[in-house]
């Protein structure tokens, strides 16, 4: 029987290259176990491991998981990014148990594939990780944007010999494109794969593209979870004498 | 309680009191809470920071503050308060105009570049603010007014340093951990200086300014930052071999505390009675 932390350094082992950018915000409370085997699908868009490509998986819910551990049958090496809390409410913004539950159930099959500490990776999002807009009172708003500084920089991959990227995604979010555009100044090919042919697209700058303020005003519209990672309860207005665990202002 | 104060004091003293409680509390706990498998390294030397500052302004309190400080515990525990206030206010600062993140950067993401860097600032901010304590004056917006000019100045430098070298971009993106080594000792060095700048005894706003121009060495300083890190930037697009750049750049932070030092011991504080005619304050500045 795995543990939160075994179960956490099957998907970031310590000899993995890329264990470096893997968050363990998912992996900090252990669900209830379903006791079937996760189906792990065929991936059709790709054949093989390709050394110099990497993959950024950003599918809603248990699908990221799923495509992510077929891409690891194949040899790469999934790094799950997701930085949303699981707090077991009911009145999470972000469903993610689902996603917590894939990645615990995966556990067991990703053990029995053989990737080399070198593999290729494929970075895991959640596309519904900005579900909804702004604060809501009584929700729990585990919403979370990815930043630059939680994948590798675009001269890393590089070193590393990626020439490639590929988004497997219905479109490419704001928040993504603040990375892709970082890649494709640095003559990074990045394409788009829908789920059957992959697409080579030109990344538009977004706004606030290397702006300094850009990651602390959005934060500013995010909650933070103490533990790391983001969640917090937002108190009703009613709620005069509320204190939320794990919810911090500050930061 | 209130000893001397008087009742703005006591205002100030309440509000400072409670901000420093919620941010080393929201320090702590996150640090305790952090479950983060491989950050014991940043959560060690991020539990040390407040208790250094601690001693740092504590220490600038009991020997080089205002006479009527010096000895006068409440007001003390006023100056740590607003020390605090200040330090953390200006971490958000960092955040904001830097783009390091003490949570994100080296909490969660257990980046070693930033937590150089954001060391670097935090020690800055000390001593720009303890810097700010030194001579006597009337009050302590004396000391928000001088330290706020060092942080300003602190501040736009860094800015100003970015635009040349994406210094922050290559410590929170790229993880260049030489960068964030170089670039937290420049951090404490310009704190240094432009602490000393904030220094001396109060006699009036313009003076105060005109005084602050004796920190201008920190503008040869960023100039020099500025160069040693093009320097390293063309370094890396020949790609050369990157395990020579630890030396070196402690051997560039050390130049730079150095710097800092040096400007510190031949810029000493002019004496109380000199600061009647600004004739006298601008030779100090030209000093």
């Amino acid at each position: 029987m795995m543990n939160n932390l075994d179960t956490y350094k099957i998907w970031a082992p310590d000899d993995a290259l890329w264990t470096q950018w893997a968050k363990p915000v998912l992996f900090m409370h252990k669900p209830i176990m379903k006791k079937d085997r996760l189906p792990v699908p065929e991936v059709e868009w790709i054949e093989n491991t390709v050394s110099n490509t990497m993959i950024i998986v950003d599918l809603p819910g248990q699908r990221g998981v799923t495509e992510s551990l077929a891409l690891a049958r194949l040899g790469y090496r999934p790094v799950p990014l997701y930085n949303g809390v699981n707090a077991q409410y009911s009145s999470m913004v972000v469903p993610v148990y689902d996603i917590v539950s894939a990645l615990f159930r995966g556990a067991n099959e990703l053990c029995t594939f053989n990737i080399r500490p070198d593999a290729p990776p494929v970075f895991m999002l959640d596309s519904n990780r900005m579900n909804e807009s702004g604060k809501q009172p009584g929700k729990y708003d585990n919403r979370w944007c990815v930043f630059p500084q939680d994948m590798p920089s675009a001269a890393f991959i590089i070193k590393e010999g990626i020439h490639k990227v590929i988004v497997r995604s219905d479109s490419i979010r704001n928040d993504l494109s603040h990375i892709l555009h970082r890649y494709q100044e640095e003559g990074i090919p990045i394409y788009l794969c829908t789920g059957e042919e992959l697409k080579k697209i030109p990344v538009v700058k977004p706004s606030r593209y290397k702006s300094l303020s850009y990651r602390f005003l959005a934060t500013l519209g995010l909650t933070r979870n103490a533990t790391g990672g983001f969640g917090g309860m937002i108190p009703e207005p009613t709620q005069s004498n509320y204190s939320g665990s794990g919810y911090y202002r500050f930061g | 309680m209130r000893g001397n104060m008087d009742g703005f004091e006591f205002l100030i003293f309440i509000f400072t009191t409670f901000y420093t409680i919620l941010c080393i509390s929201s320090w702590y706990r996150r640090l305790i809470d952090s479950r983060h498998p491989k950050n014991t390294t940043a959560r060690f030397v991020l539990a040390l920071l407040p208790i250094i500052t601690f001693f740092i302004v504590l220490y600038t309190l009991r020997e080089l503050a205002s006479f009527d400080v010096v000895d006068d515990s409440i007001y003390i525990l006023l100056y740590i308060l607003i020390g605090y206030t200040l330090v953390f206010f200006g971490l958000k600062l960092v955040f904001c105009f830097f783009d390091l993140s003490w949570i994100d950067d080296a909490l969660n993401n257990n980046n070693k570049a930033a937590l150089f860097a954001i060391t670097g600032a935090f020690l800055g901010l000390v001593v720009i603010y303890s810097g700010a304590n030194i001579g006597d004056g009337p009050g302590w917006w004396c000391v928000i007014f001088a330290g706020g000019l060092g942080l300003i100045s602190w501040i736009l430098l860094g800015v100003l340093i970015n635009k040349y070298t994406q210094v922050f971009e290559r410590i929170t993106v790229e993880r260049d951990m030489y960068c964030g080594i170089r670039f937290g000792l420049y951090l404490l060095a310009s704190g240094i200086i432009l602490g000393r700048a904030s220094a001396g005894d109060w006699t009036s706003f313009f003076m105060t300014v005109v005084e602050f121009l004796v920190g201008w060495p920190v503008l040869l300083l960023a100039l020099l930052v500025v160069l040693i890190e093009r320097a390293y930037i063309n370094k890396a697009k020949m790609r050369e071999n990157v395990n020579n750049y630890l030396y070196s750049s402690i051997y560039c932070g050390i130049i730079y505390i150095l710097i800092a030092i040096v400007c510190v011991v031949i810029f000493p504080l002019p004496e109380n009675p000199v600061y009647g005619s600004i004739s006298t304050g601008f030779l100090g500045v030209v000093l």
